[in-house]
């Protein structure tokens, strides 16, 4: 019983290491390959994100996605 | 007919939970409290299992959950800054997204294998959730409303308005031009806390004289269409990293080390950025006053917690009426998405005032095993002798544990998880720190007066009966409250109607027919760091583990040997 336990508490442990070791890859291929490019496309063409901002933006905007009705709240977006 | 509905909000700071039954509030309560934690920002599965304890019901009886914000609009934003900032955000991307894949982009997901709730589950945009949070239980038939906070999706002001069971905002200001995260930066800057220290910083700012305001002003433009905008070159708000660039540092000199000496230049600085808040949101109110002719004004977000702003705009936005509700932070948004569910989708009728006391009671039964269990010797009393006696030894400078009824909703006392002293007492802010608080000393405590006798004693017109008004006290009173009265003459009041606390306003009463004064000190009852007490187990702790002098919970009184 002592055994099996303990074989049951390494093999959770590795896969939580694997698990772990996984997401961080995923996440670096996604942030330097996928983010990277977007990044590189977006100072290419002169785009920009909507994180950025500028003196001459409008601050006020009229509102969006804020309907009442229960489909859209509904979404998640 | 569907009636009841659950509104929860976490993943970001201070989590909650709150139920609400054919429109009407039935319980709300932070997780912190629970969780002896401040500002818990996980799964609120202890707030919520109260809830629904207290509405004595069963998750199998929701109709609806409702939650506070839109998560794929949320994650596209930080998705989106991480962006503007790369390479350098990847180890902000890293952990952040770890928690994103983890828990925040499976509500439905984590509702069904955590709770067993397949039903349906609604997504209320965070400023919309504001809103509700604020008009629905205001009173008011019709109201303009805006709301200020750090960021949500991607808003971080909107205007809106409300009338009847309509609720409708109509423009927005976005993410990264935000008034909470500056005052969040500058928070972090001056050494505090972010998400906690900003009460803080607004009560050092009277120390202060606002020097700096024309250079942040220089940071922080208007633009002409009435709002505002920040200029990034001096603020990051792309990661978890520092909120400052180090441009703003060369400007306004070194940051403060968290619990260094606090020296003339933060004090100014503090002073600089409350004036400016004031300055802008006295802009937008007033512009929201001009647009919409309301005579009333909903304010909710984390920057409405900001009692000094909110009184200049009840002073000089041109609003006759403002109502902010006592949890205006993130923890409201719960509220708030149960609202807009309950009255704006399923028209149920809106309740006529809003209670703050929404969280748990404790029986006598448990306050006598605790008592006991814990070898203190105590006298069960009636209210009547309990508010006597309370009273008498405040009177006599003693500092009083005081814990009655339902917890409070939000982040104040509101007589009911209290520490009470004398407002007479010249040292009583010294004497409350030393032997339980521990607050710097700058920090002021807060007076609770009779609603009707509010008006003796500060300049204040309608009431403050959630501590979110600071109005100064009228000159012949000053050295009446020397405990209570800030160094610019205000004061931070709860107003106290018996209608909404009966024990609490029958004590400030006894008080007042002792000594001619129905003002107390009311502080929140809670050691340093630690969030307020919620059973009777953690206010016994309190006061065996300070050096208060009594403590009166429910019907039971203690007094410390000596006394």
């Amino acid at each position: 019983m002592g055994i099996k336990a303990a074989l049951a508490r390494a093999a959770q442990r590795s896969a939580d290491v694997m698990r772990s070791a996984l997401l961080s890859a995923g996440l670096f291929v996604v942030y330097f390959l996928g983010m990277g490019l977007t990044r590189a496309l977006a100072v290419l063409f002169g785009g920009r994100t909507r994180a950025s901002s500028f003196r001459e933006d409008p601050a006020w905007r009229p509102a969006e996605g804020y309907d009442s009705d229960e489909e859209s709240c509904l979404r998640q977006s | 007919m569907t009636s009841r509905v659950l509104g929860l909000s976490c993943h970001y700071h201070d989590s909650a939970a709150c139920l609400m039954e054919a429109g009407g509030i039935v319980a709300a309560a932070q997780e912190e409290r629970f969780l002896r934690r401040k500002n818990a920002s996980g799964f609120p599965l202890h707030a919520l299992n109260y809830c629904l304890q207290a509405g004595a019901i069963t998750v199998l009886d929701l109709d609806a959950v409702a939650f506070y914000e839109k998560p794929f609009l949320k994650l596209a934003r930080v998705l989106e800054s991480h962006l503007d900032s790369w390479p350098r955000s990847f180890g902000s991307f890293r952990r952040t997204m770890a928690h994103w894949l983890d828990d925040r982009l499976t509500l439905p997901l984590s509702l069904k294998s955590r709770l067993g709730f397949s039903g349906r589950t609604f997504f209320v945009k965070h400023h919309l959730a504001h809103a509700a949070s604020a008009f629905y239980p205001s009173g008011f038939e019709e109201a303009a409303v805006l709301t200020v906070d750090g960021v949500g999706e991607w808003a971080t002001v909107t205007r809106g308005h409300g009338a009847g069971n309509r609720l409708r905002i109509d423009s927005e200001m976005r993410f990264p031009s935000s008034l909470g995260l500056l005052y969040s930066a500058v928070t972090s800057y001056l050494g505090f806390e972010v998400h906690e220290g900003e009460g803080t910083v607004m009560g050092l700012a009277a120390y202060g004289s606002p020097v700096f305001l024309d250079r942040l002003r220089g940071i922080v433009p208007s633009t002409p269409d009435g709002g505002f905008m920040l200029d990034r070159g001096w603020f990051d708000f792309s990661g978890d990293g520092k909120m400052y660039t180090p441009r703003f540092v060369e400007a306004f000199g070194p940051e403060r080390v968290p619990g260094g000496p606090l020296g003339e230049r933060h004090c100014d600085m503090a002073a600089s950025l409350q004036s400016l808040t004031e300055e802008i949101l006295l802009r937008l109110t007033q512009g929201l006053r001009a647009q919409t002719k309301c005579e009333s004004l909903c304010l909710a977000g984390g920057v409405a917690l900001n009692c000094v702003a909110n009184q200049k705009i009840l002073d000089s936005s041109g609003f006759k009426k403002v109502f902010v509700q006592p949890a205006a932070g993130d923890a409201g948004g719960s509220l708030g998405a149960a609202a807009f569910v309950s009255h704006a989708l399923w028209g149920h009728p809106r309740p006529a005032r809003m209670s703050p006391y929404l969280g748990p009671d404790c029986s006598a039964s448990r306050i006598r095993r605790v008592l006991t269990n814990a070898g203190l010797d105590f006298r069960e009393l009636s209210e009547k002798e309990l508010c006597r006696e309370t009273a008498a030894r405040l009177a006599r400078g003693k500092v009083v544990g005081w814990m009655q009824g339902r917890m409070e909703f939000g982040p104040r006392a509101l007589g009911n998880r209290s520490i009470l002293g004398d407002p007479r007492h010249p040292r009583m802010k010294e004497i409350i720190n030393e032997r339980v608080k521990r607050r710097e000393e700058f920090r002021p405590y807060a007076p609770a007066v009779l609603a009707e006798a509010a008006r003796d004693f500060f300049e204040l017109e309608g009431d403050s009966p959630f501590m979110l008004f600071a109005p100064r006290i009228r000159e012949e009173k000053k050295s009446v409250l020397p405990a209570v009265a800030h160094p610019d003459g205000s004061a931070r009041v709860q107003t106290v109607r018996e209608a909404d606390n009966p024990r609490f306003h029958r004590l400030i009463a006894s008080f007042g027919e002792l000594t001619g004064v129905p003002v107390v000190v009311n502080t929140s009852f809670n050691r340093r760091g630690e969030p307020m007490v919620c059973a009777a187990e953690e206010a016994v702790a309190v006061f065996k583990e300070s050096r208060m002098d009594c403590l009166a919970v429910g019907d039971f009184f203690v007094e410390r040997d000596g006394n």
